[in-house]
C-alpha cells in the first residue's frame, strides 16, 4: 500500500477518535467562561445535538434578570429563553455581541431611557425630542446631528468648537470669539439697516457669509436688556427646524428668535475676543483676506 | 526540494538548476503560496479593522463551494462529467483551488482552539502547496519533453520511434507520477478532516 496513504489514514482515524474522546479539545472553540468552568468538558450540558446551543432555561430563568438592576432586567425578561446566545458567547472571552435592538417589543425598543442613562450633559439640557432625532442605534457615537443646519463651515470658518461654543456650552454661541468679528466694527454698518442686536449672527448669515443677509430684512429680537455677545438658542425649537435645508437655517433660527428664545449675556465684547482672538488668527490668518471678499 | 526532470538529461536539483529554471520554477510556485499567505493576513487585518471578523466565519462554506467546483477537474479526468476540455478544467482547478483556500484560510481566521479544524487547515495548506509544486513541475515536464522531442525530430527520428524514446526514457512521467502519489492522500487527509470539521459544527451548531 501506498505510504502516503497510510499517513494519511492514521491521521484521519486519529482525528475521529480524538474528536469522539477529547471534543472539548478537538472541537471546542476555547474554553467557557469562570461560571461555566465546571462544563467545560461536557459538551451536551448546553449543546443539544443538530439543534445547537440552547438548553440554557434548565439553570437560568428569564425571572432571574428581573432581579438585576431595572436598565438590564427591562429588556432580558422579554426576551426569549433562545435568545441567550444571539448576544451572549460562552466560549472564549466573555462578551455581548451582535445584540440587536430588533431583538426587543417595539414598544421597548422606542424607549431609549428604560435601558439607557439619559445624558445630563449641557448639550442635551432641554431635549425632548425622541434620541433617534439625532442618535442612530448602532453607536451613540457619532451622532446625526447636522451642523450645517444651523450654520454652514466655509473654508473661512473651520474653527474649533470652544472659538464659537465657550465653556463647553453648545446650547450657545458667539460669534465675537474670533478677531475677524469685532462688534464695534460692524455695529455702524449694521445700525445703518436698522438692526441693532448684534448676538444672533448665524440668524442673517447662516453660512458666515456677509452677503448671506443682502436680501433679509431686519427682523426685531426681544430685547431683554441684557447686554453681550452670547446668544443663547432654543434647542427644542431648534430641533423642531431640524427638517429646514441648510440655505434655510436662517429661517429655523428666526422663528426661534421670534418665539422666545432665551438671551443670556453678560460677556463684553471684548473678552470674546480677547479669548480666542489669537488662536483663530494663527489658524485662519491667511484666509482673512478671502473671508473680507466673501 | 523539487527536483526538475527532463527527458534526456539528468534531473536537476534545486541547487544545481539555472536561474532560468529557478525563475521559471521555484519563483512562481513559492510565489504562489507567499501571495495566498499574505492575502490572509490582509484580508483578516481589513475585516477586524472593520470590525468585520464574524463574516469571515462565512467565507468557510463559500471556500467550500468553490473548492468543490474546483474538483470538477477531478470529475472531468475519471468522465464523471463530460463538458469543458481537460486543460481549461485544469487551469481552473488552479485558479479555483487557490481562491477557495483563500477563502478558508480567512475563516480560519486567528482563533487558535480547536485541534480538529486546525489539522484540517494545515492539511488544506500542504495540499495546497503540493498542488502547485505539481502544477510547475507539470509545466517545466512538458517543456523539456517539447524540447527533447524537437531534438529527436531533427536527429530523424520517426513520430512512433520519438514516442517509444520518451516514454521509456521519460524520468518525467515517473516524477509526475510520484508526486501524485504524494499529492492524492494529502488531498484525502484535508477532505477528511474537514468533513469531520463541518459535520461536528452542524451537531453542535445547528
Ligand atoms: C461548509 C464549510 C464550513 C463551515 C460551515 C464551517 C463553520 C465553522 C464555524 C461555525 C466555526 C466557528 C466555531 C466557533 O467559533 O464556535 C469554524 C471555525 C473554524 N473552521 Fe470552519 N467551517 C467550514 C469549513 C472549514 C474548512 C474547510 C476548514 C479548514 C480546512 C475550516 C477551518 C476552521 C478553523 C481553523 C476554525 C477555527 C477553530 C478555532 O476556533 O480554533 N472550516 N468553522
Amino acid at each position: 500500500m501506498n505510504k502516503g496513504l497510510v499517513i494519511a489514514l492514521v491521521l484521519v482515524v486519529s482525528a475521529a477518535l480524538g474528536s469522539l474522546l477529547r471534543p472539548h479539545q478537538f472541537l471546542s472553540p476555547g474554553p467557557l467562561i469562570q461560571g461555566h468552568a465546571k462544563l467545560d468538558q461536557d459538551c451536551l450540558a448546553c449543546h443539544r445535538p443538530f439543534e445547537g446551543p440552547g438548553k440554557c432555561e434548565n439553570c437560568h430563568k428569564p425571572e432571574d434578570f428581573l432581579k438585576k438592576p431595572v436598565a438590564k432586567a427591562e429588556f432580558h425578561h422579554k426576551l426569549g429563553p433562545k435568545t441567550c446566545i444571539s448576544c451572549h458567547t460562552d466560549h472564549g472571552v466573555r462578551h455581548v455581541s451582535h445584540f440587536s435592538h430588533n431583538l426587543l417589543d417595539s414598544k421597548t425598543n422606542q424607549d431609549c431611557s428604560g435601558c439607557h442613562k439619559a445624558p445630563t450633559d449641557k448639550n442635551h439640557i432641554g431635549v425632548k425630542e425622541s434620541c433617534s432625532a439625532c442618535h442612530g442605534q448602532g453607536a451613540f457615537k457619532p451622532a446625526s446631528f447636522e451642523h450645517g443646519k444651523w450654520f454652514h463651515f466655509d473654508k473661512n470658518h473651520k474653527a474649533k468648537c470652544i472659538t464659537c461654543h465657550q465653556g463647553e456650552d453648545y446650547t450657545s454661541y458667539t460669534c465675537f470669539g474670533c478677531h475677524a468679528h469685532g462688534m464695534g466694527e460692524i455695529r455702524g454698518e449694521h445700525a445703518e439697516e436698522g438692526i441693532l442686536d448684534l448676538r444672533d449672527c448665524v440668524g442673517c448669515h447662516p453660512s458666515g457669509k456677509e452677503y448671506d443677509a443682502k436680501m433679509r430684512r431686519s427682523r426685531p429680537v426681544k430685547d431683554n436688556g441684557i447686554q453681550g455677545p452670547v446668544r443663547q438658542y432654543d434647542r427644542a425649537e431648534a430641533l423642531a427646524g431640524m427638517s429646514a435645508l441648510p440655505g434655510q437655517a436662517g429661517t429655523a433660527v428666526d422663528s426661534a428668535g421670534g418665539q422666545g428664545v432665551q438671551e443670556s449675556g453678560g460677556r463684553s465684547e471684548h473678552e470674546g475676543k480677547g479669548e480666542h482672538g489669537s488662536e483663530h488668527h494663527s489658524e485662519h490668518g491667511d484666509d482673512e483676506e478671502e473671508e473680507d471678499d466673501d | 526540494m523539487i527536483t526538475v526532470i527532463s527527458a534526456t538529461k539528468r534531473p536537476a536539483c534545486l541547487f544545481t538548476m539555472g536561474p532560468k529554471l529557478f525563475s521559471r520554477s521555484v519563483l512562481p510556485f513559492s510565489g504562489a503560496f507567499l501571495a495566498l499567505i499574505l492575502a490572509t493576513v490582509l484580508i483578516d487585518w481589513f475585516l477586524h479593522s472593520q470590525g468585520l471578523a464574524y463574516w469571515g466565519r462565512w467565507a468557510g462554506p463559500l471556500g467550500v463551494l468553490v473548492l468543490a467546483l474546483s474538483f470538477g477537474y477531478s470529475a472531468r479526468k475519471r468522465k464523471f462529467l463530460f463538458t469543458g476540455s481537460l486543460p481549461g478544467w485544469l487551469r481552473l482547478h488552479e485558479y479555483l483551488s487557490w481562491i477557495g483556500a483563500l477563502l478558508i484560510m480567512v475563516h480560519s481566521g486567528i482563533h487558535l482552539h480547536a485541534w480538529l479544524p486546525w489539522a484540517a487547515t494545515l492539511a488544506m495548506l500542504a495540499a495546497t502547496a503540493s498542488g502547485l509544486m505539481g502544477k510547475y513541475l507539470l509545466k517545466t515536464a512538458r517543456d523539456k519533453m517539447k524540447a527533447a522531442k524537437t531534438k529527436l525530430a531533427a536527429q530523424g527520428l520517426t513520430d512512433v520511434e520519438i514516442e517509444n524514446q520518451l516514454l521509456s526514457d521519460s524520468l518525467t512521467l515517473k516524477a509526475l507520477a510520484n508526486w501524485r502519489k504524494g499529492h492524492m492522500p494529502v488531498t484525502y487527509t484535508f477532505f477528511f478532516l474537514a468533513l469531520f470539521h463541518v459535520v461536528s459544527i452542524c451537531f453542535f451548531w445547528m
